[in-house]
C-alpha cells in the first residue's frame, strides 16, 4: 500500500514538473518567472493561448488513450489490444477524412465549433469498434480477433486513400497534418469540446471499475460472478470510443501510447486491479505524452517533430519488451 | 430439493446433445459427472448454471426457474470453476479469491472486514494461506486450481459447479483436489457437481454419479452402477474392462497365443499377472505353462512334466517366457 502511495506521489509530481517544463520549453524559451509575471504580454500570449492548451492536451490525451487501451486489453483479454491496433483509430481517421474532405458542403457552425470533428471521429471510432465487437461474438480466439481488427484497419485505410484521390489539396493537407498527430492543434475552443467528452469517458470507466476486475478471469467467470456481459461489453466500447475518439479527433492518432502504458502501469504497480490501474494509466499516460511532446522540441531552430513519430519510438520498444518478458 | 431438472433438453441451436433429463440434487452432496467426450458434460453444467438456455424443459433451483433469474441472482446460487485459462500475471492468490465476493460488495468493490474474513477462511480451506500474496505466475497449476476453488467458496453459494477441475494436473494434485472437494462437501454442506474423466477417483469419492452416454444419463451411487454393469456397458470395450472386484479398469490386449497359469502368494501373483497382461499373455486356469510367484521366489515350467526354471525377478521371468517358450 505504502509503495503505491509513494509511486502515485512520484508520478503526480513528475507530471506537474513536466507540465511546467513543457510550458516553458519550445521554439521560444520562456523564463520560469514569466509564469507569474503579467507584464510581458508576448510571453502571456504564448503561455496561455498556446503552451497551456498544448500541455493540457498532452496530459489529457495521454491519459485518455492509455485508459482506452487498458479497458480494451481487459475486454479482449489480449495484451496487444488498443484503439490503434484494433482499427479504432483508423475508424476515427476515416471519420475525420470524410469530415475534412467533405467540409465544403457542411454548415459552417458545425465545422468551426469543433463538435463536427469530434462527432466524425467518434462516429468513425464507434463504427469500427462495433464491427470488431460483432466479430468478437463469433470469433472466440483473441488472435483471430486482432487479425480481423487489423484487416478492418487496412480496409479503412484504403477507403481513406481512395477519398484522398478525389479531394482538393487543401483538405488533403489538413488531413495529412492531422495524421502526423499534433498536440498544439487544440485551442481553447476545441478544449471545451474535448475535456467534457474525455471526462464523460473517464467517469464511465470509473463506474465500470468493478466489472472490469470481474472480466479479468474471462467472460464465463464474469457471468458466474453476476456480471451482465452484453451490457458491460457495450459500455466498455462506448467508453473507449469516447476516450479514443475525442482525443484522436483533435490530436490525430497517437501511436503506441494506448498499448504500452497499461503494461507499464500494471508492471509498475504490480497489480491488475483496475482500482489501481485506471488512475495509474491516466497519470503514466499523461507523463509519457508530456515527455514525448518535450522530445518533439529537440531539433533546434523552431522545427518540431510530429508527436506520432516520437510516441512510436517509445511505444514500440515497450511492446518488444513485453514479448520478451512473456517468453520467459 | 436443491436443484431439479424437468424434461430438460440441452444443446446448441438445432443440435440436441441430451434430452428428457430429470435430475435432482440435494444439499451436501458430491456429484461426479462422467461420460465420454462429447456426451454433453460441459453443456449440462453450463445449462444448470444458466450460462446457456435450455432447449426445452426447465432447471429449478430452490423452486425458482434458473433461466428467469437475473445474472446477479444466479451468482448467489451457483459458483463456477471452469476450464478457462487464466493468464493474469499480475493477480495474487488473494486477488483471485476476493473476486468471489463480487456479488456482495458495493459498486466500488470495497471489501468489508467480514468479506476479508471469508476470503482468509476460504484460502485456509484450500491450504494456500502461505501463498496468499503470491502472484499467479509464481504458483503451480494445482495451486492455481485450488485458488479458483477458493474463489468459488467465497462466493458462498449452495451449489458449486466444476468443469473438469482435475484436468491438466498430475496425479498427486488430482487426488488432492478430489479429496479437498470431498472434505469441503462434508464440512460446508455445499453441493459440488463436477465433471471429470477420473473414473477411479470418481468411483471412490462421489456420493452420486451421473453417468452420461449418447442416449441419456444413468444416475446412482458408484457401487450400484458398477454392480449392475452399467459402467462396463458404457465405457468398456473389447480392449479394456472394469475389474468388478475393486472398480479399477484393466486393459486387455492379447498378442500371440501364450497361455499361462499363475499361483503363489497373493501380492506377487497380482503383480505377475499385471506384467503378463501388459505383455499380451493370457492368464487363465489350467494353462500348460505354470508360473509360481512367491514373495522370495519366481519360477516357471513348460508343463507339469518339465523342470522348474528359477527367476530372480518378474523381469527375468518375463524374459524367460518370451525367449524360451
Amino acid at each position: 500500500m505504502k509503495r503505491n502511495v509513494l509511486l502515485f506521489t512520484l508520478l503526480i509530481a513528475a507530471c506537474l514538473m513536466l507540465f511546467v517544463v513543457d510550458m516553458l520549453v519550445g521554439s521560444i524559451s520562456i523564463p520560469f518567472s514569466a509564469l507569474f509575471d503579467k507584464s510581458n504580454s508576448t510571453y502571456q500570449e504564448i503561455l496561455f493561448n498556446f503552451r497551456l492548451p498544448k500541455a493540457i492536451t498532452a496530459v489529457v490525451t495521454g491519459g485518455a488513450v492509455s485508459l482506452a487501451g487498458l479497458i480494451m486489453q481487459t475486454l479482449f483479454r489480449n495484451p496487444l489490444a488498443e484503439p490503434y491496433v484494433l482499427g479504432v483509430s483508423s475508424g476515427a481517421g476515416l471519420g475525420v477524412a470524410l469530415f475534412l474532405m467533405a467540409s465544403s458542403c457542411l454548415p459552417l457552425a458545425l465545422t468551426q465549433s469543433g463538435w463536427g470533428l469530434v462527432l466524425a471521429a467518434a462516429t468513425g471510432a464507434t463504427v469500427v469498434l462495433l464491427l470488431v465487437l460483432a466479430v468478437s461474438f463469433k470469433v472466440r480466439h483473441a488472435v483471430s480477433l486482432l487479425i480481423v481488427g487489423i484487416m478492418l484497419g487496412h480496409i479503412v485505410s484504403s477507403l481513406i486513400t481512395i477519398l484522398q484521390n478525389y479531394t482538393n489539396p487543401d483538405a488533403l493537407k489538413l488531413y495529412i497534418m492531422w495524421t502526423f498527430g499534433s498536440l498544439s492543434a487544440v485551442t481553447w475552443v476545441y478544449m471545451k469540446v474535448m475535456l467534457p467528452v474525455v471526462a464523460a469517458g473517464t467517469v464511465l470507466v470509473l463506474m465500470l471499475q468493478k466489472s472490469l476486475n470481474g472480466l479479468l478471469l474471462g467472460e464465463q467467470y464474469a457471468q458466474g460472478l453476476g456480471i451482465s456481459i452484453l451490457r458491460t461489453r457495450i459500455l466498455i466500447i462506448v467508453a473507449s470510443a469516447l476516450l479514443a475518439g475525442a482525443t484522436t479527433a483533435f490530436t490525430g492518432p497517437i501511436a503506441f501510447i494506448g498499448i504500452a502504458i497499461p503494461h507499464l502501469a500494471r508492471g509498475l504497480f504490480r497489480t491488475s486491479n483496475h482500482r489501481i490501474t485506471i488512475p495509474a494509466s491516466l497519470v503514466c499516460g499523461g507523463v509519457l505524452l508530456l515527455l514525448c511532446d518535450l522530445a518533439t522540441q529537440i531539433p533546434p531552430q523552431g522545427y518540431t517533430l510530429p508527436v506520432n513519430a516520437i510516441s512510436a519510438l517509445v511505444g514500440a520498444p515497450t511492446i518488444i519488451w513485453i514479448i520478451f518478458k512473456n517468453k520467459k | 430439493m436443491l436443484l431439479e431438472t424437468q424434461n430438460l433438453s440441452i444443446g446448441y441451436g438445432r443440435l440436441i446433445v441430451q434430452q428428457n433429463l430429470n435430475l435432482s440434487v440435494s444439499a451436501g452432496n458430491l456429484i461426479c459427472l462422467i461420460g465420454t467426450n462429447g456426451s454433453g458434460k460441459s453443456t449440462l453444467l453450463r445449462t444448470l448454471a444458466g450460462l446457456q438456455k435450455p432447449l426445452k424443459g426447465t432447471v429449478l433451483v430452490q423452486d425458482s426457474i434458473v433461466s428467469r433469474l437475473s445474472q446477479h441472482e444466479r451468482a448467489l446460487i451457483f459458483s463456477l470453476v471452469l476450464t478457462d485459462f487464466i493468464n493474469e500475471e499480475n493477480m495474487t492468490v488473494f486477488d483471485i479469491v476476493s473476486l468471489g465476493r463480487f456479488p456482495y460488495t458495493n459498486w466500488l468493490g470495497d471489501l468489508s472486514s467480514k468479506d476479508r474474513e471469508i476470503i482468509q477462511e476460504a484460502i485456509g480451506q484450500v491450504n494456500l494461506t502461505r501463498k496468499e500474496c503470491c502472484y499467479l505466475r509464481e504458483i503451480s497449476d494445482g495451486e492455481k486450481q485450488r485458488a479458483i476453488i477458493a474463489k468459488a467458496l467465497t462466493q458462498d453459494t449452495p451449489l458449486v459447479l466444476l468443469d473438469e477441475p482435475t484436468a491438466y494436473l498430475d496425479l498427486p494434485n488430482r487426488i488432492e483436489i478430489m479429496l479437498l472437494l470431498r472434505r469441503l462437501s462434508l464440512d460446508t454442506g455445499k453441493t459440488f457437481i463436477l465433471s471429470t474423466h477420473e473414473l477411479d477417483l470418481a468411483m471412490q469419492m462421489s456420493d452420486r454419479i451421473w453417468l452420461m452416454h449418447s442416449d441419456g444419463i444413468e444416475v446412482g451411487i458408484p457401487e450400484d452402477l458398477m454392480l449392475t454393469g452399467r459402467l462396463q456397458h458404457i465405457f468398456g470395450s473389447n480392449s479394456f474392462m472394469f475389474d468388478r472386484r475393486d472398480g479399477h479398469f484393466c486393459i486387455r490386449h492379447t498378442r500371440g497365443d501364450l497361455r499361462v497359469q499363475v499361483f503363489g502368494d497373493e501380492i506377487p501373483v497380482l503383480w505377475t499377472i499385471r506384467a503378463l497382461n501388459r505383455m499380451g499373455i493370457v492368464v487363465e486356469e489350467n494353462a500348460d505353462i505354470q508360473v509360481q510367484a512367491n514373495s522370495n521366489r519366481f519360477a516357471v515350467r513348460r508343463n507339469e512334466f518339465s523342470q522348474w526354471q528359477e527367476a530372480s525377478s518378474i523381469e527375468a521371468l518375463l524374459q524367460f517366457i518370451c525367449l524360451e517358450l
